[in-house]
């Protein structure tokens, strides 16, 4: 195995917030010093539910946001933790790039599609105009968009065809790790299929590494080699795609896992009727807001 | 049997942006019988949203309507605004996707629980609130009253559709009607509020009308489910007949498009091109534009729902489907680009 393209080693943030009951000390830790690595040109899942900190992860790596404790490592080189002078933002754009949920609001509205991945190339790539229009047309080649779409502004596109232009956008700037926070997760199913082939088909293509965030386990299955799952700011579990989503081994995973709808699925309460839940005994506490490290 | 709730050829249009009206609902006729459970699944713009605003008289100002709804046997659009009220407030129960876009952030839980029973007007106060705390512990909320002195903000999503089941079913009406209510919610939760749903729905012989873009949810807690797609039905089905061979080629395609757990496909099945919306269909089947299967005919005349064992399927083509019995109806890969 290559040496990790991406290297988190652990990374800890906190927030401050408001002082309550639930939160004497005015802090809350979204992420409680975790580490894990992406191999180059490998495709890594960090999986969990609302509140367990995947997201922050995400952002704490791009350098959307400065992480309390710990480090990034990309190539073996630690990102600095301090304000970023514009060319070093600039270099790290090279390194990492995210596709969000939302590709509506991450476009630009009167910003026409060829001319979004034209701005990227003149920031990042000395290229004349021809040669920039050349990599435009086969960036949009590689996320399927063809030269009507190339013209259009983005309320012309259909959801699908606005995540193919954020991907090709993120693409641009030949990124070693790409970042997909939730995105394909709002998407039609068919379009989310097509999605998905094109994410397989530039990995192979290219050998950019993925970093996929995501809640959704089956999504999990087709496209990742590997897995972190993630709860309350804490990996829960790790290893490899097969191994831990056929031999999961913690109760949050399985948890996780009997609780996709699949063909034979039976929805099952896991709280007791009336009852507060057990203090103890009970594997996991029934109530997202009571999310607590597990035993 | 005459059917709790009768849809029957309902159409609707609604005011285009500039001028004239843009259908958003072609031909939709659906039964739901009394405790019965009925999927309504499709992806977004197929009209399965718009198809329950019809039913509860939520359509926007300007839409034409026209078919039937029946209640019971009362026509729905023929309600006075009087009839409207009283049966919405008593027969039906409504659960959506977002609880906090429904219920009143500056009024606390029990206000907002005992506002519905108070105004039926049939339970003195401390019926209503043994009723009320009857329900807060049947949908898993423990420390009923500490609850009902909350706000909607102290509440977590999953907390507070839970409150929203409860609220549905505080009348003890004959039918539920759940737009999407676990969407929103984070699988684990997901899997809670469905089954409290179910079970609920179950003890009290509940019909439910369940709108969702998930199959295999929809499978999980309904007998029947109906596949719509751009503003028409394309297929009615028993739960577990979905996806056999004379199933419709959209619903084969969506089965197959969706990535399983325990099964790693090299490639995913995809369905060529976008969904379209009601309005862009043309004469022909609506799903004539992605069909891997597509004729001549598909294009020019909109095919009749055609009975099969366990339901109907509105597809020229059912006995050719049927004769590829076993065979995947979609084509793989190439549809990416």
């Amino acid at each position: 195995m290559s040496n990790p393209v991406l290297e988190v080693r652990d990374l800890r943030k906190v927030y401050p917030v408001a002082v309550t009951d639930d939160c004497p000390d005015g802090e809350f830790t979204a992420l409680h010093g975790e580490s894990f690595t992406l191999a180059s040109g490998g495709s890594l899942a960090v999986v969990g539910e609302s509140g367990s900190g995947k997201t922050t992860c995400a952002r704490l790596i791009v350098g959307l946001e400065r992480a309390t404790s710990g480090a990034v490592l990309i190539d073996g080189v630690e990102q600095i933790r301090t304000r970023a002078s514009s060319a070093r933002r600039r270099q790290r754009g090279r390194q990492v790039q995210i596709v969000f949920q939302d590709p509506y609001s991450s476009l630009d509205p009167r910003q026409r599609v060829r001319d979004c991945l034209n701005e990227v190339l003149k920031l990042h790539f000395d290229m004349d105009a021809r040669e920039r229009a050349r990599r435009v047309g086969e960036l949009l080649d590689q996320v399927g968009l063809d030269e009507r779409q190339a013209g259009a502004l983005p309320r012309a596109l259909s959801g699908g065809q606005r995540q193919r232009v954020a991907i090709a956008r993120a693409l641009a700037a030949e990124p070693k790790v790409l970042i997909l926070d939730e995105a394909v997760a709002a998407l039609d199913v068919s379009i989310q299929a097509q999605v998905l082939n094109v994410l397989a088909d530039i990995r192979d293509a290219t050998g950019v590494a993925y970093l996929f965030i995501t809640h959704d386990l089956a999504v999990v299955q087709q496209i990742c080699d590997d897995v972190v799952v993630m709860r309350s700011g804490r990996i829960v579990e790790r290893g490899t795609v097969a191994s831990v989503l056929e031999r999961p081994t913690h109760p949050y995973t399985q948890r996780l896992l009997a609780s996709v709808p699949r063909p034979g699925w039976t929805p099952r309460r896991r709280t007791t009727t009336g009852e507060p839940p057990a203090s103890n005994g009970h594997p996991l506490p029934p109530e997202s807001e009571t999310k607590e490290p597990l035993p | 049997m005459s059917a709790l709730l009768s849809i029957d050829r309902l159409r609707v249009e609604l005011p285009a942006a500039k001028k004239g009206m843009r259908t958003v609902i072609h031909d939709v006729s659906l039964d739901v019988q009394a405790g019965e459970a009925v999927g309504l699944v499709g992806e977004s713009g197929s009209g399965k949203s718009m198809t329950t605003r019809a039913v509860m008289r939520l359509l926007p100002e300007g839409a034409r309507l026209s078919g039937e709804i029946r209640f019971d046997g009362i026509s729905i659009p023929g309600m006075d605004r009087r009839a409207l009220r009283r049966w919405r407030a008593t027969r039906v129960g409504m659960i959506f996707q977002d609880p906090r876009a429904h219920i009143n952030p500056v009024r606390t839980i029990g206000d907002f629980l005992f506002e519905g029973v108070m105004l039926d007007g049939r339970l003195s106060t401390s019926q209503a609130r043994e009723r009320i705390s009857h329900l807060m512990r049947a949908v898993g909320i423990a420390d009923v009253d500490r609850r009902l002195n909350q706000y909607p903000h102290e509440l977590s999503g999953g907390l507070l559709q839970r409150v929203m089941i409860a609220a549905a079913l505080t009348t003890e009406p004959e039918l539920l009607l759940a737009d999407e209510p676990t969407t929103a919610l984070d699988v684990t939760t997901q899997e809670e509020v469905i089954a409290i749903i179910d079970e609920l729905r179950r003890e009290r012989g509940l019909a439910m009308l369940f709108i969702t873009h998930d199959l295999d949810l929809a499978a999980a807690v309904c007998g029947r489910i109906a596949v719509m797609y751009a503003g028409s039905i394309v297929e009615e089905q028993k739960a577990d007949a979905l996806g056999l061979a004379t199933s419709h080629p959209y619903t084969k395609g969506l089965l197959a498009a969706r990535p399983e757990l325990g099964r790693r496909e090299r490639r995913l099945q995809t369905i060529e091109g976008r969904p379209i919306s009601a309005f862009e269909v043309g004469d022909g089947c609506a799903f004539a534009t992605r069909c891997p299967r597509v004729r001549d005919r598909c294009r020019q005349e909109r095919p009749a729902p055609t009975q099969v064992p366990g339901g109907r399927v509105a597809c020229h083509f059912i006995d050719f489907i049927d004769a590829a019995a076993g065979s995947p109806a979609v084509g793989s890969g190439g549809g990416t680009r």
